[in-house]
């Protein structure tokens, strides 16, 4: 078992190894109670795991881009040290959508970092024509999406996702969850576009998932990911290091890839 | 600080499916309990659930009978079609079985009081801890956990494998209303805040350890419960303490 796990188990964080949670939410959610998803209580909470920023999409955002994008960027002024948040888009606003993206720019980097879909729960598909707009801005800056992915899903399973890694090259594609269940597509998907990432959430709750993703793909583009407030950082990240895989694989998950993506 | 555990959820044997190589020996599991200071542990064998329950609880107590660390469950049938036999409490304490477990959806019958009544009220007279899987699949939902244990109050149910959604909208009415009523720890621990916000309500007496190895990873549970914002002898209830009392109570004569 690698020296990492040792280190979290006697103190809980590892000053050297500062986690990146990249999928994470804020706020209340209708199907689950979620006690400690305010953000003062978020922060409490990620200093217990050493875990230096995550990456957010409030729950209220995705639901109601227009009202809910607003209380996203007004948590991360409040812990700009701590937060940096996802713009959410839900096509069924289109006029919000749009507007959006043309005031995403003044908020690139200090506030926002990318952008986050959700096709099964807005049950409107990854290569629909309202998506348009989001995905030829990203691919043209480079910018990143991460977007909910399910096997199965007519929404955001394998062929939804393969559609759009096969017209869009420089977009940075986060699949949030790994087309969860359809775990060899994930494996062929990024061996074969490399500007698509795996990430972890609800991998992790099943052993054996992210030996083999290593085995097969290596770790050079699997992202640390827990949907917090949903899930707890501590349960995951002793998922991780108690799977089979090295300690610099653990660090490329837990944070030295996501360093790059954020340019941090 | 140095926390002993002691699993309530676990399972040895071969999978019938393994594509993701999962399965554990009995010697793997004792493996992989020294090294995380798992000191005991209460364990099926999938052969019970996979296969059928008559050939898997005997082989279940061959493969612990000379294992000091490892207690059994044993999976029930209907009676009435005479596919197992009827349980000698007495011999059960000697066989180190320490509860029983149901999967009616696997084996199709429903787990209530026309099926099995009179086994129901005698292991809740004898406080035989019952391990009710909720989430897999196999085995009960919510309907059919709360008309149990209306129908059985006093029941001593650990509910296991709660959920990969916070249950607890679920769970806090049955902790409220049956003092029997246990949970097992591996989804409080996987949702945020769920260990901590259950143990201020009812108690850390509420809650036992446990991974749900081998298809979850045992340093996620312990990790979690090791680092939660609760007392040191809270945790050491939970991980431990709760599941010995729980065994203890248990009437086999
Ligand atoms: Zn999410």
């Amino acid at each position: 078992m690698n020296s990492l796990w040792n280190k979290f188990l006697s103190s809980g964080k590892v000053n050297d190894c500062p986690v990146i949670d990249i999928h994470c939410h804020m706020g209340p959610f209708y199907g689950s109670h979620m006690p400690y998803s305010s953000p003062d209580i978020m922060v409490k909470r990620m200093s217990l795991a050493g875990v230096n920023i995550v990456v957010f999409s409030h729950h209220y955002a995705l639901l109601n881009p227009e009202e809910g994008n607003k209380i996203s960027i007004e948590a991360v002024k409040k812990y700009p040290d701590k937060f940096r948040a996802y713009c959410a888009i839900n096509p069924n606003y289109p006029d919000a959508m749009k507007k959006d993206i043309e005031t995403f720019d003044r908020y690139y980097r200090d506030v926002y970092v990318g952008f986050k879909l959700l096709p099964d729960y807005h049950k409107y598909p990854l290569s629909g024509e309202r998506y348009r707009g989001v995905f030829e801005y990203a691919d043209s800056n480079g910018i990143m999406v991460l977007t909910h992915t399910w096997g199965g899903s007519v929404y955001d399973g394998a062929t939804e996702i393969e559609k759009i890694l096969k017209k869009y090259r420089k977009i940075k594609l986060l699949s949030g969850h790994s087309i969860h269940g359809d775990w060899e597509k994930a494996i062929e998907f990024v061996k074969r576009y490399e500007n698509l990432y795996l990430e972890l959430c609800a991998v992790l709750d099943e052993r054996g998932i992210l030996e083999r993703f290593v085995e097969e793909a290596g770790a050079e583009r699997i992202l640390f990911g827990t949907d917090f407030p949903w899930f707890n950082h501590h349960y995951y990240i002793g998922a991780l290091l108690g799977s089979s895989i090295s300690e610099d694989n653990c660090r490329n998950i837990l944070y030295k890839n996501s360093e790059k993506l954020l340019a941090l | 600080m140095n926390l002993e555990f002691f699993d309530v959820n676990v399972y040895v044997g071969k999978r019938i499916d393994d594509r993701y190589n999962i399965s554990t020996s009995i010697e793997q599991l004792i493996q992989k309990m020294e090294a995380l200071n798992i000191k005991k542990a209460v364990v099926y064998h999938i052969l019970q659930r996979d296969g059928h329950p008559e050939p898997g609880n005997e082989t279940l107590i061959k493969e612990i009978l000379y294992r000091p660390e490892l207690y059994g469950i044993l999976t029930v049938l209907p009676f009435q079609t005479d596919e197992i036999k009827k349980f000698n409490f007495k011999e059960l304490k000697d066989k180190k079985i320490v509860g029983f477990n149901f999967f009616p959806k696997k084996h199709n019958y429903l787990l209530n009081r026309a099926t099995l009544g009179n086994f129901l009220s005698e292991i809740e007279d004898r406080c035989f801890p019952v391990f009710l899987d909720v989430m897999s699949g196999f085995s009960v939902g919510w309907n059919e956990t709360y008309s149990l244990l209306d129908d059985f109050p006093k029941l001593v149910c650990i509910l296991c494998n709660l959920g990969i959604w916070n249950t607890d909208r679920y769970t806090w009415p049955l902790l409220e209303r049956f003092p029997n009523v246990y949970l097992e720890s591996s989804f409080l621990s996987l949702n945020e805040g769920s260990l901590e916000e259950t143990v201020k309500r009812f108690g850390a007496e509420r809650i036992v350890f446990g991974s749900g190895y081998p298809e979850r990873y045992m340093e996620a549970s312990i990790l979690q419960i090791v680092h939660s914002e609760i007392e040191e002898q809270e945790k050491r209830n939970i991980a431990y303490r709760n599941i010995e009392r729980i065994i203890k109570d248990i009437k086999y004569e």
